[in-house]
């Protein structure tokens, strides 16, 4: 009688096990095509869109007004999915702008800067929220970036740099300059944006050969390089202030040849 | 119907038991896995989409890196590999490839491709080598330097690259391997945010079983039941246990085909070693028990990126004779350093890595075996009905490709690049697997346990596969 009842409880287990089995490998290969399929429509449609929103005839108008297709994709996502392509750098310029332009219409200023300051989880809301306001290009951003620039987060921190170097002007230059004293972000990586900024900024840099940590004082020096008129007086004043000629005998050779 | 005896009776008692013991063990430490790797997935998804790698791709403060390839006999493959090296969209490296003693036409293919001059060098010798009896630049690249060695295996010149190299971050990477254009950008990207931490580096790669000849664009199944099961194999190792591991902070494998070290560690824990079958699982070993034992802050990464397409085995016969050098070398190290298991002083390590390493690496060929032949018995005793037996064999069959689909699923919702006919091949390949191709890694383990038994150390190279228009080589693979 035992004997049985182990025997029909093992074919009984055996047979629960294989049906579960079955029914979560096949649903989960079913999701992994359908996530596929449906992520290739989605690119098919984007595509189609690319093609409508840049129609020379209608280059007078903002983004979203081109397509009504694009607002009617827009609207049946959630704000995190929108945030993702706000965020993204997978996609053209053209439809991060006009996602940019979606959450503004949508979610409110307010809204946003809300997101963009949140300091305790929800990292990648924060890093999508700034990157929307960095597209955006609203006053407000800039006091948030410069709090996210010297997050503990380096992720938060690097997409800070990054929305500065994006935006492209003097105020975000200041902030990025400033950063190079110490932040989470690797000082080599806002140098590379620092390098590569689309404004002149070597008067930014010029304080920094006076700062008291050497690692300061060398990434201001090498990123003066690009900037003819302040190579030369570039090390004298690194090695400047903070030394004196008794100690130091370098700057008396310095100044001779300066 | 067999009439079992007691003793067959008790062995086959016993033999149950370890074997749904073994099995439930297996299911919730990879149900486990499988959620770590989801949420790593997840994070490296959106952190790989905001990466901005335009800018460090133009940037002149991007960490220079010095990729070593180790080559002995590579005379098919070095020209291919080397010109996917020096294709990286990477702002600054050097490419030292290291002829260890080859005897075929490996130097004369380099040659004949890059113009090779002998050049008279201060080499230095932090690391003992065999000795180096020439060394090269190319007239064509200037990033190139071949060094030609007497033949001390893959660790010695490795090591012998080590010594030449000049940048702070090193990038291993075998012969025979073709690589992305960005495998190097994606993966310093990663290491550029926390140089002082990152210590070492893996990235996923594939399986081609002619990876020189494929030049259409994205990864692509070798429409070969062998190479698919390898690649598949690859990928569930990376995207899913890797990558959990990872986030757990108990990496234990930087794989030998696409490795980044950094320099001053290498050199700290005295080079690669010529004592083990294969250097880099013994290496990453030796890293995280010396960092832990000492409490120094350090990371090693897998990353999920699809990075190069690696020659793999196209006959069952050469399969075996990988897989049993790999059974080999990681029973050599998980003895070696053994010290570590169930440790709490060594953290995830030794808690989580080493006991995986252990049950289900280690051990799971002599477990295999014996569940089979415990089942086995079973049904022809009749302590099994036959209905029995293959309903719990068709639920570990469809149980052990949940991993697979998961793997799958995770690496083309990041990076869509495998076309759709391929997706749905490896999603019906998966199931398959337990039938086919595990029988063939169970055997090779069982081997590989025996040969560690005999302390043997060769290498078992497997031939070359066949190129259409051209005679076999008969000459080794590094991988």
């Amino acid at each position: 009688m035992i004997q049985t009842v182990a025997v029909v409880t093992a074919n009984s287990a055996a047979i629960i096990g294989l049906l579960v089995t079955v029914g979560v490998w096949f649903a989960a290969s079913l999701s992994v095509l359908v996530s596929r399929l449906l992520y290739d429509r989605r690119r098919r449609r984007l595509n189609d869109i690319a093609r409508q929103l840049t129609d020379p005839s209608l280059e007078k108008l903002l983004p979203l007004d081109r397509s009504p297709a694009i607002r009617r994709i827009l609207s049946r996502r959630t704000r995190r999915e929108v945030y993702r392509l706000v965020a993204s750098d997978q996609f053209p310029v053209w439809l991060t702008e006009a996602c940019a332009t979606y959450c503004l219409e949508h979610f409110g200023v307010e809204e946003i800067r809300r997101d963009a300051s949140a300091r305790h989880g929800r990292k990648w809301r924060r890093v999508s929220a700034l990157m929307a306001l960095g597209r955006i290009r609203g006053l407000e951003v800039y006091p948030l970036l410069e709090a996210a620039i010297r997050d503990d987060d380096p992720d938060v921190a690097t997409a800070a740099a990054q929305v500065l170097f994006r935006i492209g002007d003097r105020a975000a230059a200041v902030i990025l300059v400033s950063a190079l004293r110490g932040a989470s972000v690797p000082a080599s990586r806002i140098a590379t944006y620092l390098d590569q900024y689309p404004i002149p900024i070597g008067d930014l840099l010029i304080p920094l050969l006076r700062d008291p940590q050497p690692r300061t004082r060398y990434w201001a020096a090498s990123l003066l390089e690009r900037y003819a008129e302040y190579v030369r007086s570039a090390p004298i004043r690194t090695i400047g202030p903070h030394t004196s000629v008794e100690r130091n005998p370098d700057r008396s050779f310095v100044g001779q040849i300066s | 119907m067999i009439e079992p005896t007691p003793a067959l009776a008790t062995f086959l008692r016993i033999a149950l038991i370890t074997t749904f013991a073994y099995a439930a063990t297996l299911a919730l430490y990879v149900a486990g896995m499988l959620a770590v790797a989801i949420a790593e997935s997840r994070f490296r998804r959106r952190q790989d989409d905001v990466e901005d790698y335009e800018a460090v791709r133009g940037s002149r403060y991007t960490i220079p890196v010095s990729v070593i390839v180790a080559a002995f006999n590579e005379e098919g493959m070095i020209v291919p590999a080397i010109d996917s090296l020096l294709g990286q969209v990477y702002p600054e490296m050097e490419l030292i490839v290291v002829d260890d003693g080859s005897t075929d036409g490996t130097l004369a293919a380099i040659d004949a491709a890059y113009d090779l001059e002998p050049r008279q060098e201060f080499l230095r010798d932090n690391i003992a080598t065999k000795p180096v009896r020439t060394l090269y630049h190319s007239r064509t690249d200037p990033r190139l330097t071949v060094l030609v060695k007497a033949n001390g295996g893959k660790a010695d010149s490795l090591n012998c690259g080590v010594n030449f190299a000049r940048y702070l971050y090193l990038c291993t990477v075998d012969a025979d391997t073709i690589f992305a254009s960005d495998a190097l950008l994606k993966a310093m990207t990663l290491v550029g945010k926390d140089p002082e931490r990152i210590v070492a580096a893996s990235s996923l790669f594939g399986i081609s079983l002619t990876p020189e000849s494929d030049t259409r664009e994205g990864p692509r199944l070798n429409q070969h039941l062998l190479g698919d099961f390898q690649h598949l194999d690859l990928m569930r190792s990376f995207v899913a246990y890797r990558t959990a591991w990872t986030r757990l902070s108990c990496m234990l494998c930087v794989s030998g085909a696409f490795a980044l070290w950094r320099r001053d560690v290498i050199l700290e824990a005295g080079g690669f070693s010529p004592a083990f079958t294969c250097e880099d699982i013994e290496m990453t070993f030796r890293i995280h028990e010396r960092f832990r034992r000492e409490g120094r802050p350090y990371r090693i990464i897998s990353l999920p990126n699809m990075v190069a397409q690696t020659e793999g085995p196209r006959s069952a016969r050469s399969l075996i004779s990988q897989r049993a050098r790999w059974q080999r070398v990681t029973l050599e190290t998980i003895w070696h350093y053994r010290s570590m298991l169930g440790r709490a002083r060594y953290g995830s390590v030794g808690l989580v890595g080493v006991p995986y390493y252990l049950l289900f690496e280690c051990l799971a060929p002599v477990l295999q075996l014996l569940s089979f032949v415990a089942l086995l018995v079973a049904v022809l005793v009749g302590a099994l009905a036959w209905p029995t037996y293959l309903a719990f064999l068709g639920a570990v069959t469809f149980g052990t490709a949940i991993p697979t689909t998961i793997a799958v699923g995770l690496h083309d919702a990041g990076f869509r690049d495998y076309r759709v006919r391929d997706l749905v091949r490896m999603l019906v390949l998966g199931p398959l697997d337990l039938l086919i191709y595990r029988p063939i890694l169970m055997y090779a383990g069982l081997r590989g346990t025996w040969e560690f038994l005999q302390k043997d150390r060769r290498w078992n190279k497997f031939e070359r596969n066949t190129r259409s228009g051209r005679a076999p080589a008969a000459h080794a693979a590094s991988i």
